[in-house]
This record gives C-alpha cells, sequence and structure tokens, in this order.
C-alpha cells in the first residue's frame, strides 16, 4: 500500500458488509473516532489528528461502546490505530486534565483503567497499528492489545513522571510481564523513549514495518486470523494467557488448563482442525 | 560502620562503597549491616543512591566464603536471612537506587544488583550465579527478582547451567540497562542520578517505584487500585499541578529523564 495518510489508505474498503449501522449509535456524536467494520474485522481510528490523537474522555467512551459493540457482533479481531502517522496516541488529553477538576481526574483514570481492563478481556484479539508517538496513556492503550505493529519511525514512552503523574492505566504491573523488570523501571521510573528497533528487541512490539504501512499490516494480519482461525478458541486461548498465566496458584492455573482442554477437545474447532488434520501432512499434535 | 563500607552524600546523591577489594568486594556480615545502617539513615537530605564497588576489579563477588567458614549453621542461616532482608531494604528503599558494576558482578554481587533499580556495567563487567555449582544456592531474591528481570528460561540458564555473560549479553536480556567503557560505571551511574533528579520530582518517582515493586507481586486488581490511590494524590500534588500546566499552556514537552550517551546500545 502507497504510504499515504495511514488512515485514510486504511484497508477496510468496504465490500458491502461493512456495517456502519451496527455502530452509529456509538459513534452518533463523536466524530473523533472512526469505526468501520470489514468481514469481521473491525478498525478503530482514533481520530483526532491535531492533538496527536489524544485519548480525551469523550473518545474513549466511544471507544468502549465500540468494543461492547464488536462482542455483541462477533468480531473476531479488532484493530486500533490513530489518523496519519505522526501519532498512534499521545496518551490522555492533557489540555482536558488541566481543565479537569480532581473528581473528573480520578472518573477518567477509572475510566482509563477500565478501558483497558475491557480490552485485555476481550474475546475478540486486539492488534494496535502505531505510528509516530505512542507516548503516556497511548502506550498504555496497546500494552492491553494482544499485538503490536509499529512504523519505523514510532516512538514508546512513558513521560508522566517528569510530567509530576504516573502511569496508571495498568502500566506499573503490565510492563513488567512483557519486557521485564529492569527495563520496565527504565521506561517508567527513568522515562526512557525507546525507538520501533529497540522496542522490538525488547519484545515490547511484535513487528516494525516501513513508516505507513503499519495499519495495513495490521489489517492484513487482522484478516489472516479472521478467515484463518476459530474466533471462540482464540478468545478461550487468550482467556488463559490473561487470567491464567499470571494470577493464582500454580495447582489452579493447571486446573484451568486442564478444564479449558477438556472443554475445547470436544469443540467443533478442535474436531475439524486438529482431528481432521490428521490425514494431513505433518501436524505436531 | 566499618572503613570498609564507605557513605558519601554529594549533592543529595548517596554513594555506597564495597571497599574490600582484596576480597573481591565479598558482601560479609559487616558490608550488610553498613547497607542497612546507610539507608535506614537517609532521609530528606539524599533523593538518590548509587550503589559501587571499590578498586575497578569487582562490583562483588557475592557472599564471604570464608566468613562462612567461620559460622555454624545456626549462624549461616541468620546470614541468609540478613542478605534476604537487607536486599529488600534495597528494592523497598523509596529513594531510585542505581548499580555501579566493574569487574565480577558473582553470587549475591549480582544479587545485590538485581535489587537496584537501574544497573550500570562497565566494559569489563562479568555476571555470573556459581552457588549450585559450589553446592549452595544463590538464595539472595535470584528465585524471586531474576525471572521478573530476564525471564524464567534465562533465570534457568544462570541459576542452574553456572553461565557467565559478558556486558553485552547482559545488555541484550536487559540484565544491565547501559555498557560504558571500563573505569567510567560509577561516574555515568553518578550521571544517571543528576539527569533523573533534573527531570523528574522525587515523591513522583518514589510513588512509581513503588507502584512497580508492590503491583508486581500484588493480583492484578489489587494492583490497579493501587494505581487508583496512586493517581489520586499525585493528581492532587504539585509536582503534577506543576508538569501538566506547563505541557497544557506553554506546550512544553517533557523531555525523557535520562538521555542516553552515545556509546550505548
Amino acid at each position: 500500500m502507497a504510504a499515504t495518510n495511514g488512515a485514510a489508505a486504511s484497508g477496510t474498503a468496504t465490500n458491502g458488509t461493512a456495517t456502519n449501522g451496527t455502530t452509529t449509535n456509538a459513534v452518533a456524536d463523536v466524530d473523533e473516532l472512526r469505526v468501520e467494520v470489514d468481514r469481521g474485522v473491525m478498525v478503530l481510528t482514533i481520530d483526532r489528528p491535531r492533538r496527536l490523537n489524544a485519548l480525551n474522555q469523550a473518545t474513549r467512551d466511544t471507544m468502549q461502546a465500540a468494543l461492547e459493540q464488536a462482542v455483541t457482533d462477533g468480531i473476531g479481531v479488532v484493530v486500533i490505530t490513530g489518523a496519519g502517522t505522526r501519532s498512534f496516541s499521545a496518551g490522555g488529553d492533557v489540555k482536558e486534565y488541566a481543565a479537569s477538576t480532581p473528581a473528573q481526574r480520578l472518573y477518567s483514570t477509572d475510566t482509563g483503567q477500565a478501558l483497558t481492563d475491557q480490552l485485555e478481556a476481550h474475546p475478540a484479539l486486539i492488534v494496535c497499528a502505531i505510528e509516530g508517538y505512542c507516548v503516556g496513556g497511548g502506550l498504555e492503550l496497546s500494552l492491553a492489545a494482544d499485538l503490536r505493529i509499529c512504523g519505523e519511525d514510532a516512538l514508546l514512552g512513558l513521560p508522566e513522571v517528569p510530567l509530576g503523574g504516573v502511569p496508571s492505566w495498568g502500566t506499573t504491573y503490565r510492563l513488567p510481564k512483557v519486557i521485564g523488570l529492569g527495563r520496565a523501571k527504565e521506561m517508567i521510573m527513568f522515562a526512557r523513549h525507546v525507538d520501533a528497533a529497540t522496542a522490538l528487541r525488547w519484545g515490547l512490539i511484535a513487528e516494525v514495518v516501513p513508516t505507513g504501512q503499519a495499519l495495513s499490516r495490521a489489517v492484513e494480519v487482522a484478516h489472516a486470523i479472521a478467515d484463518g482461525t476459530d474466533a471462540e478458541t482464540n478468545a478461550r486461548a487468550k482467556r488463559l494467557i490473561s487470567y491464567s498465566a499470571f494470577e493464582g496458584s500454580h495447582a489452579a492455573r493447571r486446573h484451568m488448563e486442564y478444564l479449558a482442554d477438556a472443554s475445547q477437545t470436544a469443540s467443533a474447532a478442535f474436531q475439524e482442525r486438529l482431528i481432521g488434520s490428521r490425514t494431513g501432512a505433518g501436524h505436531g499434535g | 560502620m566499618t572503613e570498609e563500607f564507605r557513605v558519601e552524600v554529594v549533592d543529595r546523591i548517596a554513594t555506597l562503597t564495597i571497599d574490600r577489594p582484596t576480597r573481591r568486594n565479598a558482601i560479609d556480615t559487616a558490608t550488610l549491616m553498613g547497607i542497612r545502617k546507610a539507608l535506614a539513615g537517609f532521609g530528606d537530605d539524599v533523593d538518590a543512591v548509587v550503589i559501587t564497588g571499590a578498586g575497578g576489579q569487582a562490583f562483588s563477588a557475592g557472599g564471604d566464603v570464608k566468613e562462612y567458614a567461620t559460622m555454624t549453621p545456626a549462624e549461616r542461616l541468620r546470614n541468609t536471612d540478613l542478605m534476604q532482608d537487607t536486599l529488600d531494604q534495597v528494592e523497598y528503599h523509596p529513594r531510585p537506587v542505581i548499580a555501579a558494576i566493574e569487574g565480577f558482578a558473582f553470587g549475591g554481587g549480582l544479587e545485590l544488583a538485581l535489587a537496584t533499580d537501574y544497573r550500570v556495567a562497565g566494559g569489563g563487567a562479568k555476571f555470573r550465579l556459581p552457588e549450585v555449582s559450589l553446592g549452595a544456592l544463590p538464595t539472595g531474591g535470584s528465585f524471586v527478582r531474576l525471572h521478573r528481570v530476564v525471564g524464567i528460561g534465562r533465570a534457568r540458564e544462570l541459576i542452574l547451567f553456572n553461565r557467565q555473560l559478558t556486558p553485552e549479553q547482559a545488555l541484550d536480556w536487559g540484565l544491565v540497562s547501559e555498557v560504558v567503557p571500563e573505569g567510567t560505571a560509577l561516574e555515568r551511574a553518578q550521571e544517571v542520578a543528576r539527569l533523573l533528579l533534573a527531570s523528574s520530582a522525587t515523591s513522583t518517582i518514589t510513588i512509581a517505584k513503588q507502584l512497580i515493586t508492590f503491583g508486581l507481586d500484588a493480583p492484578a486488581r489489587s494492583a490497579r487500585f493501587m494505581e487508583y490511590l496512586a493517581d489520586k494524590s499525585q493528581t492532587a500534588s504539585d509536582a503534577f499541578e506543576k508538569g501538566v500546566a506547563a505541557f497544557a499552556n506553554e506546550g512544553k514537552r517533557p523531555v525523557p529523564g535520562v538521555s542516553r550517551s552515545s556509546g550505548t546500545k
């Protein structure tokens, strides 16, 4: 895809199944989050380029509603991106923050946490397409997603501590699990910002593509998942990772895996894919 | 405090030096007591702590085996207890702690470094946990902190397979934050402390450090509530008002706290 404006060039040219109608209610009065659906893939575009796609309260509320809609509609993969190539998202909207009352700021923390929890617990796989700045709340949001794909000029960092704040949308406990405790301290306490190549080496992101191509690559990956895998199985595997890899006792985790396997081996997807493929070549089983 | 353990405070940055170069800065009981006493004594006069070893040959080669040899089993157990508790003091200390590592960071020396927040290694640094090969166990937090830093697979390599790492490998694994030319780790560690304090308020650094440390031990729901409570106090602070106001009204962008020298990866 030509490296035009990443959002305008989104690979979601619709083929008649795009159902703006299903999401109209969610986006009725906020046009700063664009919602597009195409063949089982929902693309959410934070469209506030003049504010570096900062996540103000209204945009986050709309995103939360769109993600609810995705559950209802059985969407298998959600792609989140920011309009333009300058910024995925600069995080919480500092201007809005500066004008907020203490109660509004706390509401913002609470709903920001709820949004990242919603992403982590969402049955769909969440893919972030990141160009330019992915800082503060923008990085926090993407950390709750399942896959991060970056344009090569992306910059990832957490400026909260120098600004007098702390990252509070789940990053203080999610980041060490992704990149390790030492590097998490570097990014949070020492506010180290990293480029896409370093982020890839650290395992903070999954893939680097030429600038301007993060969205098209994310959409390509999303359709490959939506077309080639079973959404129920994906959702179950995702839950096992989110809920069992880091929580509870070893015995409880083991039993959870066992129960998941018991239900999985009885599922249609298992029968079709694994048992069916036994006759094919070289399945590891 | 013995003369084998030194504490100097310059411009609100404390430097703790294990000064037993003929013993490769092995950590004996007196060293542990020195670290505890120093950390407990820092009040509002200290904003950051650097830990290093004297002589350039070793950060620390680990526990003092000569001292062990003179101990009864009961004394050895008390020593293990003291070591664990002292390294917890380092990890839980409210101020940022930075390790400046030249030469050997073996056994308990590596464990001490793991309890800090930022590790700067000189080009001649060596990292290893030889305990298991010696019939002992690295019980100064290697089973608690190491896998959180390098992942469980690599923790197994270090603990079980006695693998020794070069500074470059340690950097690649995320075991250290920076590699600098041999002999300059202390200088760089003190610079990192200065840059950090110039960019961020001490109270904010403290709350961020505690969120990371205690959040990792908590179930996600509790960690999330800790973040919420931290935000509640932080958004009412002077540091927050200043930072947010400067950003929102003057368009002043925050600078990354610690810019890195070009020689580091």
